[in-house]
């Protein structure tokens, strides 16, 4: 159960493109193909281990209409790492990446890993935009690029647990102050004290202690 | 508390009233404070989980006020010279008893110095300290040491002092003894002193007061329950795995209340700035305007009647009572939120109590032979070994244990889905285009949606007492009664975070009334 560290994420991208349902995928490991708009942001966590050292992701999945975008945008900071979705078979979703790339900068700390993604790989015959103009985009911007698919779980591990990777690195680089919570990552409980605090942590069956 | 309102009533309406008065946050209780006050109900048993909130609320007051003075925390037995010295005159014997009694009797004034000093520290400045709690807190941390001591008293006293060396290791020991509770003793006194002396500072310099709030407000709610969370969490890695123990805290966080609560004091700190921001913009005259009508604002979320006057014992269909409340107060808010979520946790919980209270009239005589053995092996603290009674047993009827686990883990959901739809009722309100509803009527209707929460929690955590009572009525008064109190704390502590949450809206309706004034200008 415990941890070694805590990282926030942030989904972000365009309403529709599929950041819930990869959120989904990912904690619940279950697809659902109508989903309800995202009010505000909702949340997600799961534990993934990385380099033998157990990761809690606690992952914030904000709405991704427009009307949202001043309140989703207060939730941007102390993330350490952002998942900016887009949808394959939707150009506009694509076009509109810099906008939210600029937001999401402007809104966090500079060192947020930022993972691109293009989601909805299995419906190539619907595909608008293709591999190579992702890539493109995201060696440009200096992201991490994959395609997914929320719906055949292609890639939705890699994706979230890539990420979570970059940002280990980091820490191990000394990039990141881990000490500083604004940067997204919390050290976990997982060196347990050795004197215990009182009599008390028996369980609730012995304890009355007044 | 009460009257610390009325204190900040009368700044409101005194004219020199500063722009930071208009939210909540001035107030005496601020957020962080509020939880070791409530949740510091006195004598009752406290579960595991909740001492831990408990703890580190009063550990981030120690160590944020006064340094080094943690009472609750000092693992080690602190020696009362006292006691120690009546235990060694009764099992003084012939050998060498003149010279340990030199010594000892030593100890014993030095031990009495110390205690006298304290004593008498303590009652100058408590003559100054007019709250009584702290006094309190201190006699049971003294009680405590009295009772500690006294264990760890008996395997240093010498048992046969008859033998050669007896003199000798008696000399030792009691030369020990007096280091250590000269030391141990001198310490205390000095982090007693201490504490009393800041205590009093607290007490009689406002301008320390401030500080002290000022300090504990950048500790924020959230911030609290998750670093509680984390202890408990920290602390049941340590318990063996089979171990079952019903975990308020991380139960909470399993059902994203702190998330939520988290993302809801963002929203509620930010709209807080632009308010303020706002304010700090406008001209002497634009300024009083709003003022009032923000001041109005604050006065509705400052009423304290929406925290349960009277408790009506109706059960039954309370849910439809409640889910119809909900939706029809969430409607009068004009804010497309839909309490799907809570009102699937509130079912849950009442169709558990429902279908649990059918069971127990059925209840064969055998069964009570079963029930007599679980409740000797949670008295032996074997908690693992329960569960294999408890599975033995029949499948139908949950022992007292499950139903303990079920009522915090309903508690614990329940408070979490009530604060995500305060969260979720604030990110409407902030992403409301035009605002039918004038801010003061929703702000009513807020209290009255939260008053509704508040109740049917502390109804449903009195249900869960009731059920708890019924099935462990078999069970020792000492096995039924933690859990009992541990489900009235949570349930207390529930109500008292969505209370919190509630509060946090106030600078977010405030913001969004200056928007819709400024859209209308």
């Amino acid at each position: 159960m415990a941890y070694a560290y805590l990282f926030k994420y942030i989904i972000i991208g365009d309403t529709g493109v599929g950041k819930s349902c990869l959120l989904l995928q990912f904690t619940d490991k279950r697809f659902q193909p109508v989903h309800d708009l995202t009010i505000g942001v909702e949340f997600g966590a799961r534990m993934i281990t990385i380099d033998g050292k157990q990761i809690k992701l606690q992952i914030w999945d904000t709405a991704g209409q427009e009307s949202f975008r001043s309140i989703t945008r207060s939730y941007y900071r102390g993330a350490a790492g952002a998942l900016l979705v887009y949808d394959i078979t939707r150009r506009d979703t694509f076009n509109h990446l810099t906008t939210w790339l600029e937001d999401a900068r402007q809104h966090s700390n500079s060192n947020m890993v930022i993972m691109l993604i293009a989601n909805k790989s299995d419906l190539e015959s619907r595909r608008e935009v293709k591999k190579e103009e992702g890539e493109a985009f995201a060696r440009e911007h200096g992201l991490i690029f994959m395609e997914t698919s929320a719906k055949t779980a292609s890639n939705v591990e890699e994706a979230f647990i890539n990420t979570a990777k970059e940002i280990y690195e980091k820490i191990q680089e000394g990039v990141f102050d881990i000490n500083n919570e604004a940067n997204g990552i919390k050290i976990g409980p997982q060196n347990p004290m050795p004197g215990p605090t009182g009599p008390h942590n028996a369980g609730q069956a012995g304890g009355s202690c007044c | 508390m009460s009257s610390e309102d009325g204190k900040t009533d009368e700044e409101i309406t005194g004219t020199s009233e500063n722009i930071a008065n208009l939210g909540l946050s001035s107030n005496e209780e601020s957020i962080p404070e509020e939880i070791p006050q409530s949740a510091e109900t006195p004598k009752i048993p406290k579960a595991a989980a909740t001492q831990d909130i408990e703890h580190v609320c009063h550990e981030e007051r120690h160590e944020e006020c006064c340094d080094t003075v943690n009472l609750e925390a000092a693992p080690d037995p602190k020696p009362d010279l006292d006691s120690e010295a009546s235990a060694k005159g009764s099992t003084w014997s012939t050998w060498g008893t003149w010279g340990k009694s030199l010594l000892s009797s030593a100890s014993a004034s030095v031990g009495h110095g110390i205690s006298a000093v304290r004593e008498k520290a303590g009652v100058t400045l408590r003559i100054r300290t007019s709250e009584s709690e702290e006094s309190a807190e201190i006699g049971e941390a003294e009680a405590g040491e009295e009772v500690s001591v006294e264990k760890a008293d008996s395997p240093t006293e010498p048992t046969s002092p008859t033998a050669g060396r007896g003199v000798f290791s008696a000399l030792t020991n009691a030369v020990q003894n007096t280091g250590k509770s000269v030391l141990s003793g001198g310490l205390d006194a000095l982090e007693f002193i201490g504490k009393k002396t800041m205590n009093v500072l607290a007490e009689s310099d406002p301008g320390f007061k401030k500080t002290k709030t000022l300090m504990e407000k950048t500790a924020s709610l959230s911030q609290m329950l998750r670093e509680a969370k984390e202890k408990e969490k920290r602390r049941l890695a340590e318990q063996v795995s089979d171990e079952r123990t019903a975990h308020y805290g991380m139960l909470f966080d399993k059902y994203q209340g702190l998330s939520h609560l988290e993302a809801l004091e963002i929203l509620s700190n930010e709209s807080e700035t632009k308010v303020q921001a706002h304010l700090s913009s406008l001209g002497e005259e634009a300024l009083e305007a709003i003022k009032a009508e923000l001041i109005a604002i604050k006065d509705i979320f400052l009423q304290k009647d929406f925290e349960n006057e009277e408790e009506s014992d109706s059960k039954g269909e309370e849910t439809e009572e409640f889910t119809r409340m909900l939706t029809e107060l969430l409607f009068e808010l004009h804010v497309a939120a839909t309490p799907d979520k809570l009102n699937k946790a509130m079912k849950k919980a009442h169709d558990w109590l429902l279908a649990e209270s059918l069971h127990p009239e059925e209840q064969p005589e055998t069964l009570s032979v079963n029930v007599q053995e679980v409740a000797e092996v949670v008295e032996d603290n074997t908690t693992g070994a329960t569960e294999v009674v408890g599975k033995a047993e029949v499948k139908k009827k949950l022992s007292s244990e499950d139903i303990y686990m079920k009522s915090i883990e309903n508690l614990a959901e329940i408070t979490a889905r009530c604060i995500e739809q305060l969260h979720k009722v604030a990110e409407l309100i902030l992403h409301g285009q035009d605002v039918e509803k004038p801010v003061k009527d929703q702000a009513v209707v807020l209290a009255k949606l939260t008053s509704a929460m508040c109740k049917e929690v502390s109804s449903l955590s009195k249900s869960f007492i009731d059920l708890l009572t019924a099935a462990g009525s078999k069970l020792k008064a000492e096995v039924l009664n933690p859990t009992v109190s541990s489900i009235q704390l949570e349930g207390n502590n529930s109500t008292t975070y969505i209370q919190d949450a509630f509060r946090l809206l106030l600078p977010i309706l405030q913001f969004s009334h200056i928007q819709a004034t400024s859209s209308k200008a």
